[in-house]
């Protein structure tokens, strides 16, 4: 590609010869703002006032970026973070209206569009991931969420952690996600951005107060949660049904095991009762 | 007097001034605007503390990412959406941007229509689609502008032949005005003269930033200019007193200092109203 076609502004702006003239003009305006080292300015924008929109658009898509990925942000260090920023702002095509869902673009943009490069940690997506998720958590309204996973039943949750767990049907906090993660993304900080492979198994969820709970799992207890999330079943029930996907039909300690799950969820609060 | 949706001074609630404005009274600002994009959508806490806001005050949605000038197709879903939201919430009225925030994906800022004929008859016929959805006219605003790339008529003339062919109605934003008159050389005066008085459903203030004599920035981020205040008052001699909200959005201060400068609308307001003869 020649740098002369670049700055015609002709390989950015490629449009059907139908279009009308104002759409012409926006789309060289909207081109530039997105990749200015590979768009040419409008030529009747003056660099002066050009520079004021590039500048705004740019501080407003890093400031929704470094809000949603702040510790992302300080281990990838200021100048790479603004490079993996522009990749987004150019070339991702964002269909949210949503600005909290601006941190779901940028989730999907690392998972399918961004290569990472050497500099750049191994963890990168994953830490993104679970940055996303917490603020999901803390976001996502209830209502949603129990269309999703509880069908018709929609009786208020109370929270009652005095119930029998095993013979009643846990009922959770209405947002909890759990998943297994290659590294220990909740260690991973500014002072500690070196880690090694570990697979970790974490619970997000809502805490009765409103607040995001963080708890650890394992693969085998990640399990057991998405049978609780199903609903139906009374927490024997759950845990004896994994015992069986798992080969391990009769095993009482394993059981056992699986009962102290629930009663410490409950007592966390990752399950709100049980009926 | 005309019949306005909502009365007196109000106020934009962030998302940071959840906390900070939850004793407030609708004594003391009189009703508020919230983007519909920072909370359709959003639930737990801050669904809650939202709620209890709702609830207490008259409410305006003031959009951003409708795009009603923009190349991409308009979004329904999204404008059903807000309708629903506006349901859920008692709120009033939907007022959008006069701009094009999105091509070939969302920007989420705001970029300048090109002020053409051709452009006047494709905005207007975006906006009269909303309004089908949302069974109630749409309040269109001024934009603050840098530049004005492919520009063919004033923006004035622009902006009148856009509420005419879409019939809809005006949010008179006065510091766009007084930044733009500055930034591309116009009697601000002027312009507000030629407003139609009865298509302005409320109007805005804020402050701005300096970036040079010549290029002043819609920032929201600081005080109202004497200036806009001096605009203020020739809009309320000009069109009556008319209901008025203060965009504060970066470098938020103090409830206090937040409340003083709503109180300055209607200080403005009173004293206009001595004047004001309908």
């Amino acid at each position: 590609m020649s740098r002369e076609l670049y700055e015609s502004g002709e390989l950015g702006n490629q449009v059907p010869n139908s279009m009308p003239e104002f759409k012409r003009i926006q789309q060289a305006f909207a081109n530039h703002i997105k990749s200015p080292e590979h768009v040419a300015r409008p030529s009747d924008v003056d660099e002066r006032h050009m520079a004021v929109y590039r500048d705004l658009f740019f501080k407003n898509i890093m400031s929704f970026l470094s809000g949603g990925f702040p510790v992302l942000a300080e281990i990838i260090g200021e100048e790479r973070w603004q490079v993996i920023g522009r990749a987004f702002f150019s070339s991702h095509y964002n269909k949210t209206p949503y600005f909290l869902e601006i941190s779901r673009e940028f989730l999907s943009f690392l998972e399918h569009e961004y290569t990472p490069t050497t500099e750049d940690p191994a963890y990168l997506y994953e830490l993104a991931h679970y940055e996303w998720l917490e603020l999901f958590v803390d976001v996502e309204p209830e209502e949603k969420v129990a269309e999703a996973t509880r069908g018709k039943e929609s009786a208020e949750l109370v929270f009652d952690n005095n119930c029998n767990i095993s013979s009643t049907t846990p009922r959770m906090s209405p947002v909890v996600e759990g998943f297994l993660y290659q590294y220990p993304v909740h260690q991973i900080s500014a002072e500690n951005p070196s880690v090694e492979t570990k697979e970790t198994a974490l619970i997000v969820f809502r805490k009765r107060d409103d607040d995001v709970g963080f708890a650890e799992s394992n693969p085998f207890t990640l399990q057991l949660l998405s049978l609780l999330k199903e609903g139906g079943r009374t927490g024997a029930e759950a845990v004896t049904l994994l015992l069986s996907q798992r080969g391990l039909e009769g095993h009482q300690a394993a059981y056992n095991g699986g009962i102290k799950t629930l009663e410490h969820w409950l007592a966390l609060g990752i399950i709100w009762e049980g009926r | 007097m005309p019949n306005y949706s909502v009365n007196g001074a109000g106020l934009g609630l962030r998302r940071a001034l959840l906390g900070p404005l939850s004793s407030v009274t609708p004594e003391q600002i009189n009703f508020m605007e919230v983007a519909p994009e920072n909370w359709i959508g959003v639930g737990g806490r801050l669904g809650k503390q939202f709620r209890s806001f709702t609830e207490r005050f008259d409410f305006l949605c003031h959009g951003l990412s409708l795009s009603i000038g923009s190349s991409d197709p308009l979004d329904i879903n999204f404008v059903k959406q807000v309708s629903q939201f506006m349901k859920e919430h008692g709120i009033k009225a939907y007022s959008e941007h006069l701009s094009f925030c999105s091509h070939e994906g969302h920007m989420y800022d705001l970029m300048p229509i090109p002020f053409t004929e051709e452009a006047v008859h494709y905005v207007a016929q975006r906006i009269r689609t909303v309004q089908d959805i949302i069974e109630q006219p749409l309040i269109i605003e001024n934009v603050s502008a840098y530049a004005q790339p492919g520009k063919e008529m004033e923006e004035i003339d622009f902006l009148k032949a856009v509420i005419e062919e879409a019939d809809c109605r005006l949010l008179l934003d006065v510091n766009n005005v007084f930044v733009n008159s500055i930034n591309h050389g116009f009697d601000a005066k002027e312009y507000l003269i030629k407003i139609p008085t009865e298509r302005i459903s409320y109007l805005h203030i804020a402050g701005h930033y300096e970036e040079a004599e010549d290029l002043l920035v819609d920032t929201h981020g600081a005080t109202v200019k004497q200036d806009v205040w001096d605009l203020l008052d020739f809009t309320y001699q000009h069109h009556g007193v008319i209901p008025t909200l203060l965009e504060r959005d970066f470098n938020i201060p103090s409830v206090a200092e937040l409340i003083s400068e709503v109180d300055l609308i209607k200080y403005a307001q009173a004293k206009a109203g001595g004047l004001y003869e309908p």
